[in-house]
This record gives C-alpha cells, sequence and structure tokens, in this order.
C-alpha cells in the first residue's frame, strides 16, 4: 500500500452549508468547513501544519468572494504553524489531495486541511455566453457552429457510448433516481429534501442529445475540508481513520486534443469519448499497483460525475466492469446504498451539489469510517474516488485497515 | 440551418490563412507534416508522430464518416438561440480518422436515424467574409 509504514489518513471532515444564491460570502463558507473538519478530527488550529487547495474554475478575481486560496485561509483563519502548503494549478482538488498525502508521508507536516471552495456563479452557469459576432483564433472552428461550453463535447461522448453499446436514456435514469436517493438521505444536500423519480427523469427537457437536465450537476455555493494525518498520530484522535491505500493520477492520450479546464469556452475535444476512457484506464492502473488491491477487493465508489455519464467511463475504466457493460452493471439495485457496489452515496454533484469531487472525498471517508449515518453501507472496507475525468484526474482508495 | 447572418465570423490567424483561403475555393486543405504526413486542423509546433517541425498545407477528401453527433437545446452561442434546436457532427477524416473536426450537419434528414459510421461529405457555407467548412450526409441518409 501507499506508505505502508506509517500509512496516511484522512481523519476529520467538514461541510459549509450548500445552497444556491448564499448570501454567506465563499470566505466564510470556506471558514465553517475548515473549522467544522479541524474539530471533526479532534486537533486544534495551532496542530494544523499543512494547507492545500485547488482553488481554479469558476473563474473570477476575488480572492475570499470567488475563490479561497491557501494565504486568504491561512492568514484569515490564523493558522501560524504552517510548514507546508500546496495549491494545485492544474487537475483538481484530489491532486492536491495526492500532494498532501506525499508531503505527510515525508514527514514534511504533520496534520494537513484541505478543501475545496466553490461559488455558485452570477449568471447561474459555468459556462461563458457569447454573444460577439466575431470568432477570433482558435473560436473561429467552434462558435460559427454554435458549438461551446463543455456540453458539446460530453454530450456526443456519451451519444458514441450509447450508440457504441447499445445503452439507451432509461439506464442511466437509475443513476440519477439512486444518487437522488442518497441526497435525501445526506442533511448536506442541496437536492435533500427533494425526491427524483424515473419519470421525471425521462420528460426532463433536453440539454444536448442525449444528455438531459439531471445528467447535469447542480452549481452550488458550498465549501468541503478533510483533515489529513499519518497513522502514528492517528490512532489518539477520535474518529477511525479512512487510510489512503492507493493513488492513481490520469495519463495523457497521445493523438487526442487536450482539453483544458480554463478552456471550457473553446476547447477542442472532439475525442473526448477516448480521452475519458484512457483517464479512466490510466488512474486504475496506478490505483490498483499503488494499492496492491483489485477491483473485487472495492465495496463501493466515489465517481465523479460532472455528468451522468460519466459513470459508466470510470467504472468501466478502472475495472469494475468490462467495456460497454457499465449501463446494466448499474442496474437491479447494485449502486444502492443497500446494494452489493453502491455508487454516490452522498447524491454527487447531480444532487448533493457540486462540490468539485470534495464531497466525494468526504463521503469515501465516512463511509470507510463507519460515519455514513442513514447512508452507511453494509461493508466499506475499501471505497474508491475519483475526479477530474480528463487528462488531469486523479483519485485514491480508501481502506479501513492499512492492509 | 436557418441564414448565418447575425451568426459568429471567424476571424483566422495568419498562421490557419492557408485552411480559410481553400475553403473560399471550396477546397479543405490541412497542416500536414512534411517528414511523416500527419495531419492536424491547424498547425503544431511540432509533429506528435515523428518530432518533425516542418509542415505544409495539403488538400484532403472531404469524404469522412460520423464519429459523433449531439443535438444542441440549450446553446451558449447568442446567435443561435433561435436555431435551437441544431446538430453538431463529429467527423472522423477518411485519410486520418483519429482526425475528428466538429461542424454542423447540413441537409434534410431525421436526426433519429443518424448512426456512427455514416459516411458524409464536406459542404462550404459562406460567413461574413469567409466560408466555414460544414458537412453532410453522403448519399442521403439510406447510407450505412
Amino acid at each position: 500500500m501507499f506508505s505502508k509504514d506509517n500509512p496516511v489518513a484522512i481523519v476529520g471532515v467538514g461541510h459549509s452549508q450548500i445552497g444556491r444564491r448564499l448570501t454567506r460570502p465563499l470566505g466564510l463558507l470556506a471558514k465553517d468547513a475548515v473549522l467544522a473538519a479541524i474539530a471533526d478530527a479532534g486537533i486544534t488550529i495551532d496542530d494544523v501544519d499543512g494547507a492545500a487547495t485547488f482553488p481554479q474554475f469558476p473563474e473570477g478575481p476575488r480572492d475570499g468572494t470567488q475563490f479561497v486560496s491557501v494565504a486568504w485561509l491561512v492568514n484569515s483563519l490564523g493558522f501560524e504553524n504552517v510548514t507546508w502548503w500546496a495549491e494545485t494549478q492544474s487537475g483538481n482538488v484530489s491532486t492536491a489531495i495526492e500532494q498532501a498525502a506525499h508531503a505527510l508521508a515525508l514527514n514534511r507536516c504533520n496534520y494537513a486541511v484541505v478543501w475545496r471552495a466553490m461559488s455558485f456563479v452570477a449568471g447561474g452557469s459555468y459556462q461563458a455566453t457569447h454573444s460577439a459576432l466575431e470568432a477570433p483564433d482558435s473560436s473561429a472552428f467552434t462558435l460559427p457552429y454554435g458549438k461551446s461550453a463543455s456540453i458539446a463535447e460530453f454530450a456526443p461522448a456519451y451519444m458514441r457510448y450509447m450508440k457504441l453499446y447499445g445503452a439507451r436514456r432509461e439506464h442511466l435514469a437509475t443513476l440519477a433516481v439512486a444518487q437522488r436517493k442518497g441526497a435525501n438521505l445526506n442533511p448536506n444536500a442541496y437536492f435533500r429534501n427533494t425526491p427524483l423519480t424515473a419519470d421525471e427523469y425521462m420528460n426532463a427537457r433536453m440539454i444536448a442529445d442525449p444528455m438531459c437536465l439531471y445528467d447535469c450537476d447542480i452549481p452550488v455555493d458550498g465549501v468541503a475540508a478533510i483533515v489529513m494525518t499519518r497513522a502514528d498520530r492517528a490512532k489518539d484522535l477520535p474518529h477511525p481513520p479512512a487510510y489512503v491505500s492507493g493513488l492513481g493520477q490520469a495519463g495523457i492520450p497521445k493523438g487526442i486534443e487536450p482539453r483544458s479546464i480554463s478552456g471550457l469556452g473553446s476547447g477542442i475535444g472532439p475525442r473526448m469519448f477516448e480521452q475519458m476512457q484512457h483517464t479512466a484506464k490510466t488512474i486504475g492502473k496506478s490505483l490498483w499497483s499503488t494499492s496492491g488491491l483489485r477491483p473485487s477487493d472495492v465495496d463501493a465508489a466515489m465517481l465523479y460525475d460532472g455528468w451522468g455519464p460519466d459513470v459508466y467511463f470510470w467504472l468501466e475504466g478502472l475495472g469494475f466492469c468490462g467495456e460497454g457493460e457499465a449501463f446494466e452493471f448499474i442496474q437491479k439495485g447494485r449502486i444502492d446504498i443497500d446494494g452489493e457496489f453502491p455508487i454516490n452515496t452522498h447524491g454527487g454533484n447531480l444532487s448533493e451539489g457540486r462540490l468539485h469531487g470534495m464531497g466525494h472525498w468526504v463521503e469515501a471517508a465516512l463511509q470507510v469510517q463507519g460515519r455514513a449515518g442513514r447512508r452507511q453501507i453494509k461493508k466499506a472496507d475499501n471505497v474508491a474516488v475519483v475526479s477530474g475525468l480528463m487528462n488531469l484526474g486523479s483519485g485514491a482508495i480508501l481502506s479501513k485497515s492499512p492492509h | 440551418m436557418t441564414a448565418s447572418i447575425g451568426k459568429p465570423v471567424p476571424v483566422p490567424t495568419e498562421i490557419d490563412r492557408p485552411y480559410w483561403d481553400a475553403l473560399r475555393e471550396h477546397r479543405v486543405v490541412l497542416s500536414r507534416c512534411v517528414s511523416c504526413g500527419w495531419y492536424s486542423q491547424r498547425r503544431k509546433m511540432l509533429c506528435q508522430e515523428c518530432h518533425g517541425e516542418e509542415f505544409t498545407w495539403a488538400e484532403i477528401s472531404g469524404r469522412g464518416t460520423i464519429y459523433s453527433f449531439t443535438r444542441v437545446h440549450q446553446t451558449w452561442v447568442t446567435a443561435f438561440q433561435d436555431d435551437t434546436p441544431y446538430v453538431l457532427v463529429s467527423v472522423a477524416l477518411e485519410e486520418q480518422p483519429s482526425l475528428v473536426l466538429v461542424t454542423n450537419l447540413l441537409g434534410d434528414y431525421d436526426f433519429e436515424s443518424l448512426e456512427l459510421g455514416l459516411p458524409v461529405i464536406a459542404d462550404f457555407e459562406p460567413r461574413g467574409n469567409e466560408i466555414i467548412l460544414q458537412f453532410r450526409l453522403a448519399g442521403g441518409t439510406d447510407v450505412q
């Protein structure tokens, strides 16, 4: 396993309120989540000597209201003992967590706090609206066709999946409904009080065929945070550790135009289908080699769902089922909280809210720790968590025992 | 598609100019590696196949097959708001199927009948002072 002599673990989690157009500024939501995670871990501010985040996206210039940097948070909360910090400039929050794991393993710090702060952007959409009549530079190849926004790349990828393997929309309704059931049991979830039926899913308005409204994540204001430390210190803390037993990061496929997170307006990426397959496969390769586990050893998975069909690519690429099988794999109750392979039990981006993967990490930790309350799954010895289904993705296996 | 008046007009960079000049003559040219023949829509700094640094512009047939497609119902391009739903098609080119270009799919067809692998052919649509590459089904929707 990763760092087996003195393994790294998640020992505390914290959430802010999650909502849309909250009046409480993002910096204060970050304060709420980070202080909650520190208290949950049973440590104090003076113990915190590591800090990391992925502060990018959605874009905005104002630190503390549109994003929350390490400098802003460490300064504002008065962490005086920080000896290690990182802001990942490309990737997603999983890359910040991986860096914190390495820093802890190398004794660069003892208690690292990692957070992800998401602001609900003005206008309600992460996608820029293009009103200009001139399409310069790379946009000359996209905007004249009405191609913009990331859905114009993910929807064809999902269409290709359906056509190649015979999947239908009904199959993905199962995922949206299962995740909503989890959100209905999650007091932090944006859709905690709103049920969703398969009929509502099937009748939802289309955004870009075959992707409907309920295949899209729900943008929110909100922050989630975790505290990490090593086994030698974790044993004195109030909650059982969720050990980081494996780590994986996406490879970058040759020959496929990269689509970067900063290129949402005019990204190229017509071969997103293959990019996502490659991402999930390469993350999986490292997860299994670093953990020594096999997919059959994993009890549940928190799979990043910026779009619902992402989950198909994760399940197949990580090896939980064969290529072209995921749409059948998720049927018949298998992914429900009481099923044999629960997925996104907190509701995921689709129903908890778009915490950009941090909600998935918090839920994976809670399940492994046995603290997921009404969402607790029967067996959570090893839980996979992955985010960023592009070149920039990464993830981990969290485990109850250090193996 | 309805009239193109008011739609975004390409403003080519100097380096892309040969691509746009050829479209004005209803020809499709792509950047091509001089040493190994690898195509790309825009000129690259280096060839990912052979690390070559010299490129030329080479005409292609304009034939390809449908790699994927979507029909856009909610758009973030203001000028297309009255045109929803409209179709985007991803085309794998005959000369190099790993190179996929995205355009609209012109012509009369039933969206529900579209399938991966259907043959398409380049078409050309005036847009401002330029012409943009488009594709249409080759030989109608009954071709498989």
